[in-house]
């Protein structure tokens, strides 16, 4: 000690007295040590035991969907008992539904700093992100939470959290990571027929037709009468661009539901397909002929209004020499080349349509849509 | 066991070494004390304040609590009551260090029971003097001497506020900065010690749970220290308000008969009672709403009001006299003022600044600085607490506008300023520039020349005896080589050694024991240094000479400069010589 005397001279106390100094400090060190663990334990006791509380009640508030006072009792759960990871989810998660984003992600940062490898909490904090509008963000937490640790029901969580990130995927568009994940959920997700008929759906969206079929069929030889099967099936042909097999199996699918209007709809929609198409199988030559001069006709009127404004003279001098086709008589011979005249028109003036005037798309146009990307492939 | 027991005994016939010790043993003391100390006025707390319990218990506990400890401070234990902090600089200035052991029981159990009945102070002072009151009992018991006593104080001071706030170093820096008044205190190496031993028994009960949680707050736009400015003036006067309210209370309560003293207290328990029937925060030390606060949980209307009634209530608390401290209220009203300005500055900048919590992080350390004083502690108080560096740079901003805003308005520290009432002078801080425009530099004058070593003794005695100083430099190519004085060259010429060389004499001073080394001071040497050295030597007169080359001359001091400097002219004008032999 840099003490300010350097004297060494002995100090006062007898050594029976200075002995005895330092055994009655260490013993009112031992006595301390004792009542500060059991004054501790008390406290962590009644903390622990008031938080419980605090806890349940939010719970139960959260049931009652009164996310405000959940949170209020959450608070309180977690000021009591800090370190508990359940509180912390709890408190985020009605901090979430109660609309106070940056708070529930103040708490979920938080509890991350603490457990990088908390599932559940990246979970939580992949849904705050994808509200905030921070999609890749979002996207790096659902993996943190599917690779993450749950504490319990870690299958059927992670499935869960991966049919989120699915979810965000689809929604964004982003079709090859989307397809990735699918593929490991066909063999991770349950069996039973909800999920297999929404990872079949997901498929469809990632672009993968095929392999959506393939549940479908699947799915049909353990249940041949459910309609909506059929009706996923026939979605998925009709993504693939055979409108027959569509159409077959919509129309099954009415058969067995016959009050769904929505399925109704989607066979009359695919059953205007297929009369559009002039590249359909069997279809004599006058027919195809007819068809590709009905689609021109269809794709001017489409075109019409949006190219007649255009500056762009190309695009007007299209649609008039469509309008000079359409109006002229149909040919006698040489019926196959006329049709690839009036298809290639079509397609051009779709496409420049579709620069010209991008988004504008009036209710009907999408059967004439399909028509022409099939035309097209 | 027998080695243990010779090692004991060995060790308490070297004091130094035993105080050494003494540090660490008191750490670690202290520190299970002060734990002991929270952890029993928590639950002390939580069984008169169960939970769902009626409104009227929040004015009826505080009244009743105030009332109990008000007459046992006022029959069994006066030097309990209050903060701590300026008993226990009057312990170690006035009383040679001495604190009672019944003083730290009383200090103990009375101000738990008053803080858990709400009363609105804090339990920092408290634990300081409860710790430093720990350490004199312990050095007076084991026979040390009264400096080293005094050295133990502020020892068992950080530790226990080491505990008490879960913040080693700024808990050196208060014992240092505020109890001794100097950051240069040898103890400095016995303080860290103590601190970071209780500071480790702290967290070996109770986990390393930080105090308050604080988000990660960071400077917006540089915009916002215009924002943090203004926090600091707002810190600076309500730290003055604060100060004042308090002071001037106390003058009134202080003023009444002394039979009085007894019941004072309730008055403080019944208006905390009153207020907390309505806002519940106002009780207590507050922790707990401050945590609220730090999160920007609080919205505007109520910190304002509870900045107010804060600050009303811990005035009225204190000046009535009940035990517990201003420390922790300190921070409590700092929080408050700091997310009302956070919150003002959001509502007209939202995009140039952080949320209130941030604000109020500042604040705490602002209002601190505005009433205890120390900037130095508060601004690393804030950074241990928050482990950020980012808040340092607006925290200093604010701090300092409020130091010198409080310095400006209430020259006076508080803790000063309650001893004083008292009627108890402490050492003020005015000391310390007094001391320091005091230096050598300022009294010194420039060397009447050299004698040359080589010279005859009878030639040096005749240059000597044409100037008024009786002692001379004597120096050779490389510098200063010694000094001489008239009388040594008289002698030497009387004994027939004019010829000699003024080295020989030298040598012959040397070979005698009478002197060794090379006297001297340096410019930045204190007056009362220069002093000390003259007296130890047998001549008035000292050289002057650079730090970084002893031997380089800058000029000389005489005791006559050093009587001049301190306004002393009169004295010894012309006064006596002292001779070698």
């Amino acid at each position: 000690m840099a003490g300010p005397d350097p004297a060494r001279r002995p100090p006062r106390a007898d050594p029976g007295a200075f002995l005895g100094t330092f055994a009655l400090i260490f013993f009112a060190m031992g006595a301390l040590f004792a009542l500060d663990t059991l004054l501790a334990r008390m406290e962590a006791g009644e903390r622990r035991s008031e938080a419980r509380q605090l806890y349940q009640e939010g719970v139960e508030l959260t049931t009652g969907r009164r996310y405000p006072a959940a949170v209020d009792r959450f608070q309180g759960a977690v000021s009591a008992e800090r370190t508990n990871p359940l509180y912390q989810r709890a408190l985020a998660a009605a901090l979430l539904a109660s609309g106070k984003v940056t708070d529930a992600r103040t708490v979920l940062a938080d509890r991350l700093q603490r457990e990088p490898t908390d599932a559940a909490a990246s979970f939580l904090m992949a849904h705050v992100l994808e509200r905030e509008g921070e999609d890749e963000s979002a996207a790096s937490y659902y993996h943190r939470a599917i690779y993450g640790h749950w504490d319990q029901d870690a299958a059927r969580n992670r499935v869960g959290a991966r049919f989120d990130l699915i979810d965000l995927l689809a929604r964004t568009g982003n079709q090859r990571e989307l397809l990735a994940e699918l593929l490991p959920l066909q063999d991770e997700a349950p069996s039973d027929v909800a999920t297999r008929r929404r990872i079949a759906r997901l498929f469809v969206d990632a672009g993968s037709p095929p392999r959506a079929i393939e549940i479908y069929r699947d799915l049909l030889r353990r249940d041949g009468r459910d309609a909506e099967t059929w009706a996923g099936l026939a979605e998925a042909e009709f993504a693939r661009g055979n409108y027959r097999s569509a159409r077959a199996d919509f129309a099954t699918a009415v058969r067995l539901a016959p009050g769904d209007s929505a399925i109704a709809g989607r066979l009359r929609n695919t059953e205007r397909v297929l009369a559009l198409d002039p590249t359909q199988r069997g279809l004599s030559s006058k027919e195809q002929a007819s068809r590709s001069v009905g689609l021109l006709e269809l794709t001017l009127a489409a075109a019409d209004s949006c190219l007649a404004t255009a500056a762009d003279t190309s695009a007007r001098l299209l649609a008039d020499s469509a309008r000079a086709l359409v109006s002229a008589k149909p040919p006698a011979a040489g019926l196959h080349a006329a049709m690839e005249t009036n298809l290639d028109l079509a397609e051009r003036l779709w496409a420049e349509r579709g620069r010209i005037c991008p988004g504008q798309r009036r209710p009907g146009e999408q059967v004439l849509g399909l028509v022409l990307d099939k035309v097209a492939q | 066991m027998e080695r243990l027991l010779r090692w004991l005994d060995e060790l308490r016939r070297r004091e130094s070494q035993l105080a050494l010790v003494l540090s660490l043993v008191i750490g670690a003391l202290v520190g299970l004390v002060v734990v002991a100390f929270i952890l029993f006025t928590g639950r002390l707390a939580a069984r008169l304040y169960p939970a769902g319990g009626s409104g009227w218990r929040r004015v009826l506990m505080p009244t009743l609590g105030s009332l109990i400890t008000g007459f046992l401070l006022y029959r069994w234990f006066p030097f309990a009551r209050g903060s701590g902090v300026p008993q226990t600089k009057t312990a170690l200035f006035i009383r040679d260090g001495v604190i009672s052991f019944r003083t730290v029981l009383g200090k103990f159990f009375l101000c738990s029971t008053s803080l858990a009945s709400g009363i609105a102070l804090g339990r920092e002072g408290p634990a300081v003097q409860v710790g430093a009151g720990l350490a004199s009992v312990i050095a007076r018991r084991l026979g040390l001497s009264r400096e080293y006593v005094k050295a133990l104080v502020p020892v068992g001071g950080a530790a226990a506020l080491a505990a008490a706030f879960n913040t080693p170093i700024a808990a050196v820096l208060f014992s240092l900065e505020e109890i001794m008044g100097d950051l240069h205190a040898p103890i400095l190496g016995s303080v860290v010690l103590s601190s970071a031993t209780s500071w480790m028994v702290l967290h070996l009960v109770l986990g390393d749970e930080p105090l308050f949680h604080v988000a990660g707050y960071h400077l917006t736009h540089p915009l916002e220290l215009l924002a943090y400015a203004a926090l600091g003036v707002v810190g600076g006067l309500g730290s003055v308000a604060f100060v004042k309210l308090l002071l001037g209370l106390r003058r009134r309560f202080l003023d009444l008969p002394r039979w009085t003293g007894w019941f004072q207290p309730v008055a403080g328990g019944l208006t905390v009672g009153l207020m907390g029937y309505f806002y519940p925060q106002v009780l207590g030390v507050g922790y707990a709403d401050v945590d609220r606060v730090l999160a920007g949980d609080l919205v505007l209307r109520v910190v304002v009001i509870l900045a107010v009634l804060k600050i009303i209530a811990t005035a009225v608390c204190y000046a009535s006299g009940n035990a517990g401290g201003i420390f922790g209220p300190s921070l409590f009203i700092g929080a408050m003022l700091g997310a009302a300005v956070g919150s003002v500055a959001h509502l007209i900048m939202p995009g140039y600044t952080a949320g209130p919590g941030a604000y109020a992080l500042v604040g705490m350390g602002t209002a601190f600085a505005g009433i205890v004083r120390t900037p130095l502690t508060s601004v690393i108080m804030i950074f241990e607490v928050t482990r950020d560096y980012t808040i340092i740079v607006p925290l200093m901003i604010s701090n300092l506008i409020a130091f010198f805003l409080s310095q400006r308005l209430q020259p006076q520290p508080i803790y000063e300023a309650l001893a004083r009432q008292d009627g108890i002078h402490l050492p003020d801080r005015d000391i310390r520039p007094l001391a320091a425009r005091h230096r050598v530099v300022s009294a010194m004058r420039p060397s009447p020349g050299t004698l040359a070593l080589k010279s005859p003794i009878g030639e040096a005695l005749a240059r000597v005896r044409e100037s008024p100083l009786d002692t001379w430099p004597v120096a050779d190519d490389e510098g200063l080589a010694g000094m001489v004085q008239r009388s040594e060259l008289e002698s030497a010429v009387a004994a027939g050694r004019a010829e000699e060389r003024l080295s020989d004499l030298l040598r012959k001073i040397e070979d005698s024991g009478s002197f060794t080394g090379l006297p001297h001071v340096h410019p930045d040497h204190t007056l009362t240094a220069a002093l000390e050295r003259l007296g130890t030597l047998p001549y008035d007169v000292l050289p002057v000479v650079n730090r970084a080359n002893v031997r380089e001359l800058l000029g000389v001091v005489t005791l006559q400069d050093i009587l001049d400097a301190y306004g002393l002219a009169k004295a010894r004008r012309g006064g006596g010589k002292r001779g070698r032999s």
